[in-house]
């Protein structure tokens, strides 16, 4: 589908506050899903910002050969989709009107048909002229997940895609993620849930105070060690029965 | 047929209906129109304006009241209501508040505070007549807008402090415009206070070629960045993210709404309750896809003022009160039904 998503020395921040400084990380491949862990205020948003293009940033931040800073705003969109923390608002638009929205001046076939498509892919067709004023928040986040990836872009930035989901939701919507990682799209999610985190990403980079505290598999990452080091928690680190991680924490050492 | 299709039929319908709601709001607004003509103050009997619209010789004076009085009042109506009314939905949507009306950025007390330095201290652009002092309010709710933009521009700020900036140069117009009044004569402070009650009366040929030249820039633009506005309703991240400049949507609009605002003030004075309940009916009606909404609170906005500026030469016979008064005093329990009926904003 494309090259590799590379990210080198990348320094990012606010007009007043640098979050994070000289980042550089392995390349991301397609069809991957790389998870962004780390305390609070360690610049993990930031750094999908800066990826979107959303905030100032200096280094380079590659797609195969492709300089993704040097793009328009209009082109990145088509390569970089990006789902803000925050879903959707208790606004009057229907679900469909959200979608057609982000699908606006792309493709031939009607907007309100290629819109439905994608609803229809993260079963929430049945929500589509429901205005999302009306909507539960669990809702919200899944048309906000559905507004992101609607052109189809390469590259999907997903800030805490499962937040205000229950337990059976968030494995439907990671279970949708995952599909679209099998597509061949690179998936850079930002979770602070450690055990999903364990169990939906192929890759972890541990970020603390905006730089690269460690990068690897779920296994190579999530650790006693760095579990204590970058979170500052004591936690033992278990395989369950079916063997997937668990991370069992003892106390805090704040 | 599976449920997708369904959704689909039901969403093209509800489409085909918001077009046939606009239809029935532009008919509504010649309706009033005719309205206008054919009632006002005068005792003219409404068969003198068929009679005018037939071709009919109807006398000099009846001939007057109609295409000098009424029809001039009822255009400016609705030219102004419908630049308020837009201005609004505009407004509503860039400061992501359903509270926000065009004076909410300080457009109404610094027009006010432009027309109190004409009228009391005489300083105003020479060599224009009548319009010195509807072109020194439209300068000065310009500026105040610009001047917002210019904070908003320094600090990078968002929707909240775009509000905090609005209040803040209002107030200081308000601070200002007090100073002025209390330093004004008798005489002066008459007429501003007149001109601030907000009135059709002012109404010729002349300004409302202005205002339809006026409205015939900002809404095609307008409706031209409705994609951009819609997209900033889903927040201003997102539409970042679908390549929308946010900095640059919200300048234009606000240059869009200094026009609009600024022009409409200039000439009416101040008219509250249209710019806040014109995109809240529109609404109503049309739902909140930007492009039918813009339209239709332009329709809602003229249909309401000139409304009103009809009912304003009725209630008191031989009187034609200032049509600010009736949008505020009608507008306000519209405005409540509005927002029972939706059950809140």
């Amino acid at each position: 589908m494309s090259g590799d998503l590379i990210i080198r020395d990348l320094s990012c921040g606010y007009p007043r506050a640098r979050v994070i400084e000289g980042l550089s990380l392995p390349p991301l491949p397609p069809g991957s899903i790389t998870t962004i862990l780390g305390p609070n205020a360690a610049g993990k948003t930031s750094l999908l910002k800066a990826i979107a293009g959303q905030i100032e940033t200096e280094g380079r931040i590659m797609l195969g050969d492709e300089d993704l800073t040097r793009l328009t705003a209009a082109a990145r969109s088509g390569r970089v989709g990006y789902m803000p923390q925050t879903a959707i608002g208790r606004i009057g638009l229907t679900v469909l009107d959200c979608v057609m929205t982000a699908l606006a001046r792309t493709g031939d076939a009607p907007l309100d048909q290629r819109a439905m498509q994608v609803l229809d892919r993260f079963g929430v067709a049945d929500l589509a002229n429901r205005p999302m004023r009306v909507l539960s928040g669990g809702q919200r986040q899944a048309v906000s997940l559905a507004v992101a990836v609607a052109r189809n872009p390469v590259i999907l930035l997903l800030d805490e895609p499962t937040s205000a989901l229950d337990l059976a939701r968030r494995h439907l919507i990671l279970g949708h993620i995952r599909a679209l990682a099998d597509e061949g799209h690179i998936v850079l999610l930002v979770l602070h849930d450690l055990a999903f985190a364990a169990q939906w990403s192929d890759r972890i980079a541990v970020l603390g105070r905006g730089r690269l505290e460690a990068f690897g598999t779920p296994e190579d990452v999530l650790t006693p060690e760095i579990l204590r080091r970058v979170w500052r928690i004591d936690a033992r680190v278990e395989r369950c029965s079916r063997g997937s991680l668990q991370i069992i924490t003892d106390g805090a050492m704040l | 047929m599976t449920a997708s299709d369904t959704a689909l039929i039901e969403h093209r319908r509800a489409r085909r209906r918001s077009r046939g709601a606009l239809i029935l709001l532009a008919l509504a607004c010649v309706g009033m129109l005719l309205l206008s003509l054919l009632i006002g103050p005068s005792d003219l009997p409404p068969g003198k304006a068929v009679d005018l619209l037939l071709g009919r010789d109807i006398g000099r004076a009846a001939e007057f009241i109609l295409l000098q009085l009424r029809l001039p009042m009822a255009v400016l109506g609705l030219l102004a209501g419908a630049a308020l009314g837009l201005a609004g939905a505009e407004l509503q949507t860039v400061m992501e508040n359903p509270l926000a009306e065009p004076y909410t950025l300080g457009v109404s007390s610094s027009a006010a505070l432009g027309a109190a330095v004409a009228i009391v201290l005489g300083v105003a652009v020479p060599g224009i007549g009548a319009f010195a002092v509807p072109l020194n309010a439209f300068l000065f709710s310009f500026a105040a807008l610009m001047l917002v933009q210019a904070l908003i521009s320094l600090r990078g700020a968002g929707t909240d402090m775009l509000v905090l900036f609005g209040i803040g140069v209002g107030l200081t117009a308000s601070a200002l415009l007090s100073l002025v009044q209390y330093m004004a004569s008798a005489d002066a402070l008459q007429a501003l206070i007149f001109w601030m009650m907000g009135s059709l009366t002012r109404a010729d040929a002349t300004t409302n070629k202005v205002l339809a030249v006026v409205l015939a820039v900002a809404l095609p633009w307008s409706l031209a960045s409705a994609r951009s506005l819609q997209a900033l309703r889903l927040g201003a991240d997102r539409a970042e993210a679908m390549g929308v400049s946010v900095a640059r949507v919200r300048l234009f609009s606000l240059i869009r709404i200094s026009l609009l605002a600024g022009t409409a003030v200039a000439f009416i004075g101040i008219v509250g309750f249209v710019g806040l309940i014109a995109p809240h009916i529109a609404r109503l009606c049309l739902g909140e896809e930007q492009r039918p909404l813009l339209l239709g609170s332009a329709l809602v906005g003229a249909l309401i003022l000139c409304a009103a500026g009809l009912v304003s030469g009725l209630l008191v016979t031989g009187i034609i009160l200032p049509v600010g008064i009736v949008t505020a005093l009608v507008g306000l329990p519209v405005f409540f039904i509005v927002v029972m009926k939706r059950g809140g904003l």
